[in-house]
């Protein structure tokens, strides 16, 4: 970033904070932090499973994403349409649904009772169908000229795809798969539905031991700021160096 | 008494090939013999693209056949990586791999179908011109110098045959000379070379035959001297007008 820009940025930063302590200062809400900080380990404890679930759950999502993209660009109709189905039934349905039909409907079934395991699996689930997207766009993005010029040098569909295509995709997928692990990171908030007690869920339990629900609303917004804000700084970041790179030929 | 004439390396018998209402190719016979080049002339969608593509097995013909060295060209056949990897094939857009070097693209094929070193795509990228830029990415390259790379690509699994696809039309004017001149050489050691192009400087001078196409057809075909000096057929006479006065 420009240090003008820099400044810039800093500066409106600061002010939106100072406008926002001082609109609850002018409300006369009497702040009461104190509750809040007693219940630290509880905060601790949902920050792990939140790290740990967005983690697992974007891991799984990429595995299966990959899954879902060849699904989807595969030459044969009844395969694409099994991709087209999951990605729109994921997509049409909210998660909170989703993983509660997961958790109550499809872990008995298998007979798991795991909540992080069923939760961060059916959070992995949810986000294939969206990063299957990315990866499919990505592949398309690359010209067909490429797989061409692959396959007549006698590289096979397989060699082709992960040699001159994914490289190449690859590139362009890191800022939205970066903006996707943002939003897995807020969406994993969702698997309190299954009792799961991760940062969201601690803040609300903090709220209803201590009535103090503005306070540990507040804790866990700044929590979710602290992870979510460098992610989008590093997207942001990826995107222009990679303009820079498409159009210069600097290569990342 | 004569020896039967060798078969044809390159054979197209009554190729056929749709793309929807429009026949980009209908019923095309043509027989390229080992160590011949062959010259593909005519107007826009003619047909040249199509009928290179379906020896490379980029295209599938819906009629015909296509053999190459008496082996049935053909997408579904489960050796058909082995029998692409007999011709090269340099495109009008380079179509270069941009996230590898020129090196990289030239050892690519090789490496990874046959396990074989960097030595040979070094001595190929020498045989262009372009050693000093073996670790340069296409990005950094000249047009012209793109295309050499393309060649050296294609030459890397030592195809039988090359085909070129009007590999100078993208090209700035003052580049053309150095990739004929990398094409000229290829033919002059015995390269089978079946080019389409508008370069008739080119065809005149290198050609065997030339062949000319006009709406998915092969209207005429004959050395050079004769297609350019004495066409018989007034589509090739007005085509030749046009790209000759031009
Ligand atoms: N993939 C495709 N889909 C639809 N039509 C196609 C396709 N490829 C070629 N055609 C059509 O087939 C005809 C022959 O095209 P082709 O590209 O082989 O001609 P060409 O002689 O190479 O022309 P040019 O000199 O413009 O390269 C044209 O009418 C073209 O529009
Ligand atoms: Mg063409």
């Amino acid at each position: 970033m420009k240090p003008r820009e820099l400044l810039v940025r800093a500066a409106i930063t600061v002010a939106a904070v100072a406008a926002f302590v001082a609109a609850l200062l002018l409300s006369r809400y009497r702040f009461d932090f104190e509750p809040t900080w007693r219940y630290r380990a509880l905060y601790g404890k949902g920050l792990l499973v939140t790290l740990g679930a967005t983690a697992v759950a974007f891991a799984i999502g990429m595995a299966l994403g990959v899954g879902v993209a060849l699904l989807r660009l595969s030459r044969r109709l009844a395969v694409r349409h099994l991709g087209d189905l999951y990605v729109e039934v994921i997509r049409g349905t909210p998660f909170l649904v989703q993983v509660t039909i997961a958790y109550f409907g499809i872990a008995p079934l298998l007979r798991l009772n795991d909540k992080f395991l069923v939760g961060t699996f059916a959070l992995g689930a949810f986000a294939a169908a969206y990063m299957g997207e990315i990866f499919r766009a990505g592949i398309e993005s690359v010209d067909r000229g490429q797989v061409e010029a692959a396959r007549s040098l006698g590289l096979s569909r397989a060699q082709s795809l992960r040699h001159v295509v994914f490289p190449q995709a690859f590139k362009r997928m890191i800022p939205p798969l970066t903006g996707e692990l943002i939003a897995l990171t807020k969406e994993s908030s969702l698997l309190f539905a299954i009792g799961l007690v991760e940062m969201t869920a601690a803040a609300r339990q903090v709220g209803a031991d201590t009535y103090k629900y503005l306070e540990a609303s507040i804790v866990v917004a700044a929590m979710y700021l602290t992870l979510t804000v460098p992610l989008s700084l590093l997207a942001r970041r990826l995107e222009r160096r990679l303009k820079r790179s498409e159009r210069t030929g600097v290569h990342l | 008494m004569t020896l039967p004439p060798a078969p044809p390396l390159i054979a197209l018998r009554g190729v056929t090939r749709r793309f929807g209402t429009v026949t980009a190719l209908e019923e095309i016979d043509l027989a390229v013999s080992k160590g011949e080049v062959v010259v593909l002339i005519g107007p826009s969608g003619s047909g040249k693209s199509t009928l290179l593509r379906c020896v490379n097995a980029l295209e599938r013909p819906d009629a015909g056949e296509v053999l190459l060295g008496g082996e049935r060209v053909d997408a579904a056949r489960k050796d058909i990586d082995r029998l692409r990897a007999e011709t090269g094939m340099v495109f009008q857009h380079f179509n270069l791999f941009p996230h590898l070097t020129a090196l990289g693209n030239v050892a690519l094929a090789p490496r990874l179908v046959r396990g074989q070193g960097d030595a040979k795509a070094r001595a190929l990228l020498g045989r262009v011109g372009l050693a000093d830029k073996a670790d340069v990415y296409p990005d950094m390259l000249s047009g012209g110098q793109k295309q050499r790379v393309a060649i050296a690509r294609a030459l890397a699994m030592e195809p039988v045959a090359m085909l070129f696809d009007e590999p100078t039309s993208a090209l700035d004017p003052e580049m053309v000379g150095e990739v004929l001149a990398v094409m000229r050489d290829l033919a002059r050691d015995g390269m089978t070379m079946l080019v389409a192009s508008h370069e008739m400087g080119f065809a005149r001078e290198v050609a065997h035959r030339v062949v000319f196409m006009d709406g998915g057809r092969i209207v005429e075909t004959g050395t050079p001297v004769e297609v350019f000096e004495r066409p018989r057929h007034d589509r090739t006479k007005a085509f030749l007008s046009k790209v000759l006065r031009a």
